[in-house]
């Protein structure tokens, strides 16, 4: 019974309010002129005192991007986007970078205050005792702060905003940016290349089990911006890391773009564990605003034995266009992916991932639960693909779809492609909605339609929510049963 | 900056038999339909792998010479050694090289409620319910393969069983392509079973070995409230032969569509299935097998559309892949917005028996509807080592117990026939084939 008490508890506990983060944040800020042109991508990189051949690097990729189409295969659709009519750099105004907290706008603190995310050292997050989290948080454009990096330094670990490492890591960047996401990847991956503005830079080195989770919070803020962050992620040799990932936007009539690039590579006996729990805001019930979040997130196995995990909870974002994937290329490695994607209103969710298996006795994992709800409309779109050599590779897929409402729809793409004999690959898929019988059977122990529809979702996800950081499972958790108010009756 | 589109040869004689004028068959009433196709085939040719629904079968590279479209007058054939439904008693309407033959065809006597025109008496001036039945598959999904038949065909078959009526033996429609000359056959069905009625409809598929050619036919199928329809093909064309066929068909409330497909032959196959439940309470089921060695290459691409409440669809696909072959599966069920109480089912299986051996699979739902039941499945891989391990382990030869296997696994898909006699041909056709 503890388990529907405390769903009972959070659904009740969160009252009517539909979306809690959207508040605007009134912070003077620093913005590069509306539009996108080569002199914007040079602003960007003088902003941030880049070497030359970072910006050569952006250069190339925009004169790429001004040559590609904007793919139109996903099951979304939206009005184009005019790319010239966002701000591609906002920053919120400091004289000098902040040395350390107490030197951060109190502004800014009280936003993230108010998001929950413990930027003081000695914060907690919220229901969780004595687990530490060091996080970086992005506004708009830059980081303002990334916490515990002492402590990290210690341990040999680097956790900065991307920005930074270019100067004090050149070596690094230089190595492994763009070698998992090439720079001409797809048009979204393409525009990011070019106008990234900040983004988190982990590297853990060799034999390292980095002693706390890290994660990064991102935050949109001003009218009219596009968020464009990068991500890279290198776990050497025997390294372990877990990374979180959350993200919030105030609530606007506009639309809003997000296209962030994330790229991990694994080296031998490595693992990285990435989890998101994604909350931009998805827009009214009549579908006006919300953030098109167009995000490529790739994985590298490089080495032998190497594991990369991605966790996934995508409740917000009005149109969702996200793939995370696994190139399995060392022997023996293993990739995995769990996802629960909610829809409902009218937000769009066109989700999954690619297991790519190349080298030998690979192995992967994909769970899928996608729950549409309103007039929503959601899709599995997912790849698996053994290479000529990969024997003995193994894949394991099992996509469910629950659909709760007459009006909403649930697609499932799955893409099978078997080159060699050994490998194994199993496929499975499901819609249904939620039975009268379940429902009936939590009426009658005195629920409500909302709370049983809570109840039996938060059943249905359980597979992927076990397999979050126990600090995120609780907020996830909290976050299916928001994201469905209003769905049923 | 616009490149230029260059035509592959396949392409060229296409284009120039276009150019040789219209066809006089059927353009009378077909006309509409067919100046679209034809200005289809001018414009975009032949389907290839930038179009999504053939990423993995590039027509343009596959059919690598000219074929140009078959002239009404077959070869003389004997055809009595391809007989492969001998054992079956039915009635037989042949087509050579893509012409009707009626000295080679066993007819029926006009009982059991039959009637049987040949598509080149009747398309100039259609009896009225086949004015409404033919000729709507080109203009409902727009494929380039249907639109190739569509521009160019004037051979084929119209059928109707009369409502209340059962057959008292199957209709078996026999195929055969000599090859003599590389062209492409193209042929035409209609097929309508009243209200109530019954019918086996088996279809062969042969041709003289190694000769190239390419095998278009597209096939309308109507089934009335409660009629049911038990559709067979065996496709065993040449080894060199290229295999395009469109099944369409549209599912009234309460009535069945059984299909079955068993694909051993052609170098490169294309089975497209397009099934619509119209009416509520109409069931369809649409199986197959494949049995590929070689550089083999077969597609199967179904559509099923449940456009209605309370239907079921129930699809098995078996594939067996060896040498260098290339299985592909691709199945996708549409729910509608109003088809609520649906039940749809799909199984896709690759057995993969050599190194080189491929198996692709697109299994897609796509659901607008609530109270469903959907569910599909996919699996490759190579024997089960426990499998043979059991029955090695009691005495049974590698190769037999291989045999076995692969024969156990074949046979479940062929389970879905219900007529028996037919049923054994397969098998026997499937054990006989993975002998050899």
């Amino acid at each position: 019974m503890a388990a529907v008490e405390e769903t009972v508890k959070q659904v009740t506990d969160l009252g009517v309010e539909q979306y809690k983060y959207g508040f605007y944040t009134d912070i003077e800020s620093d913005k590069a002129p509306k539009g996108l042109n080569e002199d914007i991508v040079r602003f960007i990189s003088a902003k941030k005192n880049e070497p030359k051949w970072m910006l050569d690097w952006r250069l190339e990729a925009y004169r790429r991007w001004l040559i590609m189409e904007e793919p139109d295969w996903a099951k979304v659709e939206y009005p184009r986007i005019d790319f010239n009519d966002l701000y591609y750099y906002s920053a919120p105004k400091k004289a000098d970078g902040p040395k350390s907290l107490d030197e951060v706008d109190p502004e800014l603190l009280r936003t993230y205050e108010k998001l929950g995310i413990p930027l003081k050292e000695q914060a907690v997050l919220a229901g969780v005792q004595g687990a530490k989290i060091a996080v970086d948080a992005v506004f708009d454009s830059v980081s303002v702060v990334t916490t515990f990096k002492e402590e990290l330094a210690k341990a040999g670990v680097i956790f900065c905003p991307i920005s930074e490492a270019v100067h004090s890591h050149p070596e690094l960047v230089k190595k492994y940016l763009g070698t998992v996401v090439p720079v001409t990847d797809n048009y979204y991956a393409t525009l990011n290349s070019a106008v990234f503005s900040d983004g988190s830079f982990v590297y853990v080195p060799e034999g390292v089990r980095c002693p706390m989770e890290l994660s990064t919070y991102f935050r949109i803020n001003e009218q009219q911006t596009g968020q464009f962050e990068r991500t890279l992620i290198i776990a050497e040799k025997g390294a372990y890391v877990s990374y979180l990932e959350g993200c919030t936007a105030p609530m606007r009539d506009e639309n809003q773009l997000h296209a962030a690039v994330v790229e991990l590579v694994c080296m031998d006996d490595a693992e990285i564990k990435y989890s998101t729990v994604q909350n931009w805001y998805p827009g009214n019930a009549e579908g006006i605003g919300g953030i098109y979040n167009f995000v490529t997130k790739r994985g590298d196995c490089r080495g032998a034995n190497s594991k990369i995990s991605w966790t996934q909870v995508e409740t917000g974002s009005a149109i969702t266009w996200k793939y995370p994937s696994c190139i399995l290329r060392g022997d023996n490695s293993r990739g995995e992916f769990y996802s629960i994607a909610i829809s409902n209103g009218r937000q769009q969710i066109d989700s999954g991932t690619k297991m790519l298996h190349l080298g030998r006795n690979t192995s992967s994992r994909i769970i899928s639960k996608g729950i549409s709800a309103g007039k929503s409309s959601n899709t599995y779109r997912g790849l698996v693909n053994a290479h000529r050599k990969a024997g003995g590779a193994r894949n394991y897929t099992q996509c469910d779809s629950l659909l709760i409402g007459d009006k909403c729809s649930a697609h499932t793409v799955p893409y099978i492609e078997s080159k060699n004999a050994s490998a194994v690959f199993e496929h499975e898929a499901t819609t249904s909605k939620i039975s009268d019988d379940q429902m009936f059977y939590c009426r009658q122990r005195g629920l409500d339609e909302e709370e049983a529809v809570a109840l039996i979702v938060n059943g249905f996800c359980r597979e992927v929510l076990q397999q979050l950081p126990m600090e995120f499972a609780v907020e996830a958790q909290k976050l299916v049963g928001i994201s469905l108010e209003g769905s049923v009756g | 900056m616009t490149t230029e589109i260059r035509h592959t040869p396949a392409e060229t004689a296409y284009i120039e038999a276009l150019a040789a004028g219209p066809r006089s068959a059927g353009d009378a009433w077909f006309g509409a339909e067919r100046a679209a196709a034809r200005a289809q085939i001018a414009d975009g040719g032949l389907p290839h792998r930038r179009m999504e629904a053939w990423r993995w079968t590039d027509l343009r590279s596959l059919i690598d010479d000219r074929f140009p479209p078959s002239e009404p007058a077959g070869a003389q054939q004997d055809i009595t050694s391809d007989d492969v439904f001998k054992s079956v008693e039915r009635w037989v309407v042949a087509f050579v090289d893509g012409a009707y033959r009626k000295d080679l065809s066993d007819l029926p006597d006009g009982s059991g409620g039959i009637e049987l025109h040949s598509l080149e008496d009747v398309l100039d001036a259609p009896p009225g319910w086949l004015r409404d039945g033919l000729g709507q598959a080109y203009a409902q999904e727009g494929e380039p393969i249907v639109a190739l038949n569509t521009a160019f065909v004037t051979q084929g078959l119209a059928l109707r069983i009369g409502a209340g009526e059962t057959p008292a033996k199957p209709i078996e429609l026999r195929f055969f392509n000599s090859g003599s000359q590389p062209q492409t056959s193209l042929t035409r069905f209609a097929v309508v079973l009243e209200e109530g009625a019954a019918l086996t409809l088996l279809e062969s598929h042969t041709g003289a070995a190694d000769r190239r050619y390419v095998a278009n036919t597209v096939t309308e199928i109507h089934v009335h409230r409660n009629a049911r329809l038990q559709h067979v093909r065996l496709q065993d064309e040449s080894m060199a032969a290229v295999h395009l066929s469109n099944v369409h068909v549209t599912i009234e409330g309460e009535a069945d569509y059984r299909g079955f497909t068993l694909s051993a032959g052609a170098r490169v196959a294309r089975n497209q299935v397009f099934a619509c439940l119209a009416g509520e309470g109409g069931n369809v089921d649409v199986s197959g097998a494949y049995l590929l060695g070689g550089r083999q290459h077969c597609d199967t691409a179904l559509l099923i559309d449940h456009a209605v409440a309370e239907c079921t669809s129930d699809e098995l696909f078996k594939c067996v892949m060896d040498d260098d072959a290339r299985g592909i599966f691709q199945g996708k069920i549409i729910v509608r917005p109003d088809a609520q109480k649906t039940e749809g089912m799909q199984m896709s299986q690759g057995l993969l028996l050599s190194e080189r051996a491929e198996f692709d699979s697109k299994p897609e739902l796509e659901i607008f509807a609530d109270d469903v039941r959907c569910t599909h499945g996919a699996t490759s891989g190579d024997l089960d080592e426990d499998m043979m391990f059991y029955l090695r382990s009691r005495g049974i030869p590698e190769n037999e117990a291989k045999g076995l296997l692969i024969a156990a696994f074949v046979g479940e898909a062929i389970e879905k026939v219900s007529n028996a006699g037919v049923r054994e041909i397969l098998n026997a056709y499937a054990v006989n084939r993975l002998n050899s």
